[in-house]
């Protein structure tokens, strides 16, 4: 399963997330809460997955579910706030 | 000196360069409809088999596609009009390649979606608006049930499937009911892209129904809220305006790679072109303009694209893409959308001037 890590540029002040001084977009509740999941893990450099952000997140692995976080992850990946290591 | 260092910073990175490319082959010209927009010139043509027998055995897909990462893409013209389509997509399973193809949806039954699942291809329908405007585009009554009838089937199969959309002055306030109903339907992707003036839709232009840069703008803007507005429910992708080529630190478009991009991306062109008659031509197979033209498959794929890699014609391609985008940089950086600057005749006779300088 892929594994990624939080870009080290990547800051959030007020809610908004910032990426090498670029205001990127603003972060709703969920938002916040699984930034704050992939931060902690990039700070104990440890490359988090899908499954990690579903346990600490304590989110139920439907197939609805699975794909929001899946497809979030990807969107992360896309704008290069997460990097698959 | 610059272009001796970047030469070899290209040597550096053309294993990575090579696992990535993607291949975009045009089956056929042929199709059952005459959309308003369509932007062949002419219906005319199709790929000979043994031409495709000639692309799979390449030692671009023998040696070098060995991972699953390598994106091949089948279009036309209508490819399910083909007679032999189920040949041509066994043909392809065997390369361990994701192969996707686009489609009206006017042929997809039980049958095509058997052959889809069979050999593992992803499909992308068009859709350009829910009911008429969709069927305007289309220039027939029944376009849209047709595509509804596909996705209701393709829903019920294993194939993965989303949905592409071609955005003109007709649709563009209709964005989000389109992504509505295919959050409603269950579909998990849509891409837009917009109408360019060409074949077709160069009488679209005369009516004025071409997005201008402002509405391009405009539209890119509303893509990126909507990506993250629904990003639980669908993957929503478009093209890049200058705000997000910026928030993708130029990696996306080539202008930074190796070296000096903090994801050690790969440089442009990311994907090569496979017109009818066996022309390898940069980027997509639709351009007509002959400096696109790198090669023939009667010289071998592999050949033809390593031989073009780190060439005159590239290292001026890579050039001629940064200056023109550091020149608009300077103009007017809030509306400058990067991807106009590509394949455009304009774009093309400043790269062939700087390649003779
Ligand atoms: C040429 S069609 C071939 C596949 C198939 N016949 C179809 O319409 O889906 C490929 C895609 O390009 C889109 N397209 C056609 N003309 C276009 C134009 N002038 N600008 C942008 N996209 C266009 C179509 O809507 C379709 O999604
Ligand atoms: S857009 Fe597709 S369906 Fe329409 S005429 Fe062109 S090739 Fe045919």
């Amino acid at each position: 399963m892929a594994q990624y890590l939080l870009n080290e540029l990547v800051k959030v002040e007020d809610n908004t997330l910032i990426m090498d001084g670029i205001e990127v977009f603003e972060c709703n509740k969920d938002g916040l809460e699984m930034l704050k999941v992939m931060y902690d893990f990039t700070q104990q450099r440890k490359p988090f997955s899908l499954n990690d952000i579903m346990e600490c997140l304590e989110i139920e692995r439907t197939e609805d579910n699975v794909f929001a976080i899946q497809n979030t992850i990807n969107y992360l990946r896309g704008c290069f706030i997460i990097n698959e290591c | 000196m610059e272009k001796t260092r970047m030469i070899s910073d290209l040597h550096d990175i053309y294993e990575r360069w090579i696992d990535d490319i993607e291949l975009d082959i045009l089956l056929t010209k042929k199709c059952n409809l005459n959309c308003i927009h369509c932007f062949l010139d002419n219906k005319d043509g199709e790929m000979g088999i043994d031409t495709i027998r000639r692309i799979v055995s390449d030692e671009f897909f023998v040696l070098h596609s060995q991972n699953k990462k390598r994106v091949v893409n089948l279009s036309g013209g209508e490819i399910f009009m083909r007679k032999d389509i189920g040949e041509i997509f066994s043909l392809f399973r065997d390369l361990n390649v994701s192969v996707g193809c686009v489609s009206n949806g006017f042929y997809i039954s039980d049958d095509s979606v058997e052959l889809l699942e069979e050999n593992h291809i992803d499909l992308s329908l068009s859709m350009d608006g829910v009911n008429e405007i969709h069927n305007y585009y289309r220039r027939n009554d029944i376009s849209f049930n047709k595509l509804e009838y596909a996705i209701e089937r393709l829903l019920k199969s294993k194939v993965r499937f989303g949905v592409v959309c071609s955005v003109s002055r007709i649709n563009k306030d209709y964005i989000e009911e389109i992504i509505k109903y295919c959050i409603n339907r269950k579909i998990r992707s849509i891409r837009f892209q917009v109408v360019k003036p060409e074949g077709n839709a160069l009488a679209m232009q005369e009516d004025n129904l071409i997005l201008d840069d402002s509405e391009k703008q405009e539209l890119f803007e509303k893509l990126l809220h909507y990506c993250g507005k629904y990003v639980a429910d669908i993957n929503i992708t478009g093209y890049g305006t200058f705000k997000s080529e910026l928030r993708e630190h130029g990696c996306k478009f080539g202008l930074k790679w190796g070296k000096t991009c903090h994801s050690n991306t790969t440089p442009w062109p990311k994907s090569f072109g496979i017109d009818t008659a066996g022309n390898i031509i940069q980027i997509h197979p639709f351009h007509s303009n002959e400096f696109w033209k790198i090669g023939h498959i009667d010289e071998g794929l592999f050949n033809v694209i390593s031989r073009y890699y780190a060439s005159d014609k590239h290292i001026a391609l890579l050039t001629t893409l940064k200056e023109t985008y550091e020149e608009n940089i300077l103009k007017s950086p809030e509306e400058f959308i990067f991807e106009d600057l590509y394949l455009e005749d304009k774009v093309a006779e400043k790269i062939a001037s700087s390649c003779k300088r």
